[in-house]
């Protein structure tokens, strides 16, 4: 009877159909597993956070770690907006977040490697992962900041390694959850960290990417001399400066931060060569070592005036501080670039399990100009606008900025390196709608840099 | 007929999976101080061991796979529904789900036990759908809205919800219905001459408006695609139209085609299906959680009442099967899945062995309906296709599937007792 074979084609029809979710499961429960489980909205892997492996600072003191099924981070609001957190109701954020897969631990091995971890050694914790931060450095780069909002951001120059990211306001990981719902609508942001995501206006320290990249062109010279009359024509409107230098020379331009040199340099660069030097330091990169970090933004405004605005870093340029530390850094080795890194190793138990590769010495600039650049930073601390950051017995070499914003009174920066002669350090300090540069930033720089240099 | 010490002993299987996993979900939960398993594992014993003695005192006998299969997809689903009572704050739930299993056995029996034959049910068929009509129109109407859509009848404490029941009252009227006509449908196309043609293409239409009505007014995607699967696989079995079966799935496709893009919840849903981790906090919320608990379930699971299931929202109904996927793993669920398509095997089975084509048409439609129902539920919960608010068969926690879905057995049972007698073709 034809109907009887009719129900043998939909009979066996449907139990074909019945493969699709015998094939689906095998590739969600078993071959996609890993990668399903490990995403960040993932809250599952927080909700037991007992195996989870620790962060520690450069020399193996804890900064986060689990204690009785909680995560818990020692210098509290000092690492805060940083490290961010980890908790089973809010899931995680910042480092915490990004480093979830390398401090996962495992109730049920999802790897050989992990299989053969537990078989062998009864172990179940995930990998403790060791940072380049400096704790006490930290602590001091967190004091700093007392009574401000800003960060502090301080590079090791041979290295590349960062060493201190302080970014206030903050928050206490250990009240998050009670405090949360004020967290996220405060309108200062405490839960954004500002060292390596914050994006500012750099004001006059982009003045020395400008020279830089001016000398590095053959766009001027170190003799080259400016007459500056206190205004000049940016384009579409008068660019006043901050005083009549009168005729400087290029040094002494930077020296005195001299708007209408920087901002001429600006125009003989126009926006894309300016473009083309952020990009040669890096500044438009992703960084694979620092998580999250936020890459800078080049000028997008065709405003006529946009190149000599941008000179003196306005216009709508944005630069991280991390961003400034990098090309200050730059500068201090002689004109090599080295990538910024926040990731020393992966251990566990203190044995390496990965290391990132070592950093690669890139060439941005001629010796020439590095040094060029690097004389006139440090008279500029010597005997001009950032004078409140010189040491005694040690020459710094460094920038201030004021730069002005949207937001209300104008952001003050400083970023410099020191020893000028050997350096070890460079930093950078912002300290939002603080004011001048020179008065606010500079100081915090001479305390910064003389625990920074103590041994 | 000589598998009945068989399935005496699969009886005892499901027996032994029941009480193991209880024990094995009442260690795993120790620390929420769940109500004690006992007094419901006893009850389910009780009625599962009562159903099928009673089964077997009737003659002539009936398929005897069908209780064992059934019953052990219940005791799978109950162990989940018991522990995730108390991790989602009613621990009463495994109770009352035991208490409803325990009904559904009894209307099983009873069907048994109705005197007369099922062919009966034939002249029956206007009843059945003007019954069924009237149940759906009735809670679209008057029905308690949850959730935004009006599908229950609140009767005191309980809520019941009439279509798993017009479900299977659509399923007989359609196999009468077809029975009865499928000759003229079949040949219709063939005379141009007759009124038939417009009779048969009337009916698909009637059918495909009936889906895409549901879909429309009652916002219910499972249900469209279960009435549209339904309709579309018993008229092809009665008329072997492939023609007009490929014309309907292209005017489907059309009208699903046209649904997502006028209205904004088809849009949604489609949208969290294909990419769920979109918006993870909101409407991709209970697939990537989903997606997570399979993740974490892996090959071979966390273990009954060590995993983290209740995560999932509505783990306990339309994501029951998730449930299962993560504490049992997906052996577990394939396991699940396997005994699924005994079931419909079997049903199949039943409808090649029915006396008449009546019991052939009925019998392929109810394997039809728990084969789609399955299918469009499991491929919601594993990312083959939206998900939808429809229960899983014999699993999901529910009076109303619970009843109906043993009520579909009973029916099966029937027409498998009288097929084995007649000999079959």
């Amino acid at each position: 009877m034809a109907i009887k074979a009719r129900v043998r084609v939909v009979a066996l029809f449907l139990l074909v159909l019945f493969l699709a979710p015998v094939v689906n499961l095998t590739r969600l429960q078993v071959l996609r597993s890993e990668e399903l489980f490990a995403r960040p909205d993932n809250t599952r892997t927080l909700e037991d956070l007992s195996l989870r492996g620790s962060l520690l600072d450069r020399t193996g003191q804890p900064l986060a770690q689990s204690r009785e099924g909680r995560r818990v981070y020692p210098l509290g609001p000092i690492t805060g907006p940083l490290l961010g957190y980890m908790t089973g109701r809010l899931g995680a954020a910042g480092l915490e977040a990004s480093l979830e897969a390398r401090t996962a631990g495992y109730a049920v091995p999802r790897t050989p490697m992990q299989a053969w971890n537990l078989v062998a050694r009864g172990e179940r914790r995930g990998d403790d992962v060791v940072l380049t931060l400096d704790r006490d450095l930290q602590k001091l780069a967190w004091g700093l900041l007392e009574g401000s909002r800003g960060a502090v951001l301080v590079l090791d120059v041979p290295t590349g390694e960062i060493l201190a990211v302080a970014s206030r306001p903050s928050f206490d990981p250990a009240t998050l959850e009670a405090d949360w719902e004020s967290l996220r609508v405060d309108p200062a942001a405490p839960l954004i960290e500002r060292g390596t995501q914050g994006l500012y206006p750099p004001g006059s320290t982009f003045k020395i990417l400008t020279m830089a990249g001016a000398l590095a062109d053959g766009r001027t010279s170190a003799d080259e001399v400016f007459a500056c009359t206190g205004s000049m024509d940016a384009g579409n409107f008068i660019l006043h400066d901050n005083a009549v230098h009168g005729p400087v020379r290029l040094e002494e331009a930077l020296v005195v931060s001299c708007n209408v040199t920087f901002a001429t340099l600006g125009q003989r660069l126009g926006v894309e060569g300016l473009r083309r030097w952020m990009d040669e330091f890096g500044l438009l990169d992703e960084l694979p070592l620092v998580p999250n970090a936020a890459a800078a933004r080049p000028v997008h405004s065709g405003a006529p005036s946009a190149a000599a605005e941008a000179g003196i870093g306005q216009a709508d340029l944005l630069l991280s501080p991390l961003a400034m530390a990098r090309v200050a850094a730059a500068l201090a080795r002689g004109g090599v670039d080295l990538e910024p890194r926040l990731l020393r190793a992966q251990t566990r138990r203190g044995e390496e399990t990965w290391r990132p590769a070592p950093p690669r010495a890139r060439r941005v600039l001629p010796r020439a100009v590095a040094e060029e650049v690097g004389r006139a930073m440090t008279a500029a601390v010597a005997r001009g606008t950032g004078r409140a950051a010189a040491l005694s017995g040690v020459a710094v070499a460094g920038k201030t900025g004021t730069a002005e914003n949207p937001h209300g009174a104008p952001h003050a920066w400083f970023v410099g390196y020191a020893p000028a002669d050997k350096p070890e350090v460079a930093v950078a300090i912002l300290l939002e709608n603080a004011g001048g540069g020179g008065t606010h930033a500079a100081p915090l720089a001479s305390h910064l840099l003389q625990e920074a240099l103590s041994p | 007929m000589n598998g009945r010490p068989t399935a005496c002993l699969l009886m005892t299987l499901v027996s032994a999976i029941l009480v193991l996993g209880a024990a094995l979900a009442q260690a795993g939960l120790s620390r929420l101080d769940p109500p004690s398993p006992w007094p419901s594992v006893g009850l389910l014993l009780g009625a599962f061991w009562a159903g099928w003695l009673l089964s077997r005192l009737r003659r002539p006998p009936g398929d005897c796979l069908l209780l064992p299969l059934a019953t052990l997809l219940c005791s799978v689903g109950w162990l989940e529904v018991y522990r995730l009572g108390p991790a989602i704050g009613s621990p009463a739930l495994g109770e009352r789900q035991a208490w409803w299993i325990a009904l559904g056995l009894l209307v099983f029996v009873s069907s048994l036990f109705v005197p007369g034959d099922y062919r009966a049910l034939e002249d029956y068929k206007y009843s059945c759908l003007v019954i069924g009509v009237f149940l759906q129109l009735a809670v679209m109407m008057f029905g308690t809205e949850i959730n935004g859509a009006r599908l229950w009848f609140e009767i005191g404490p309980v809520l019941f919800q009439p279509v798993e029941v017009v479900k299977i009252l659509l399923v007989v009227f359609l196999a009468a219905f077809l029975r009865q006509f499928r000759h003229w449908i079949r040949l219709s196309l063939l005379s141009p001459e007759g009124r038939l043609p417009r009779k048969a293409l009337l009916l698909l239409g009637l059918g495909w408006a009936c889906a895409e009505g549901v879909l429309v007014l009652q916002k219910d995607l499972g249900m469209a695609l279960l009435l549209f699967g339904l309709f579309l696989s018993m008229f092809f079995l009665s008329t072997g139209r492939r023609d007009l079966v490929a014309l309907s799935a292209v005017l489907a496709s059309l009208g699903s085609w046209m649904c997502y893009h006028l209205f904004g919840h088809v849009r949604v849903r489609v949208g969290a299906w294909l990419d769920p981790f979109a918006d993870p906090h909101g409407q991709g919320y209970q697939m990537s959680q989903a997606l997570y608990a399979l993740a974490s379930g892996g090959l071979d699971g966390s273990g009954l009442g060590m995993g983290r299931p209740f995560l999932v929202p509505e783990a306990y109904t339309d994501f029951i099967f998730v449930a299962v996927a993560e504490e049992w793993g997906m052996l577990g669920a394939l396991g699940v899945l396997m005994v699924y398509m005994m079931l419909v095997t079997r049903a199949f089975r039943i409808a090649l062995w029915a006396g008449d084509e009546f019991g052939t048409l009925l019998a392929a439609g109810l394997a039809t309906l728990v084969a789609w129902q399955t299918l469009i539920l499991v491929g919601g919960t594993v990312q083959l296709a939206p998900m939808t608010g429809i229960t899983l068969p014999f699993m999901s926690y529910g009076g109303s599937s619970m009843l109906a879905n043993f009520l579909l057995l009973g029916l099966l049972w029937r027409i498998s007792a009288v097929g084995e007698v007649s000999g079959g073709d």
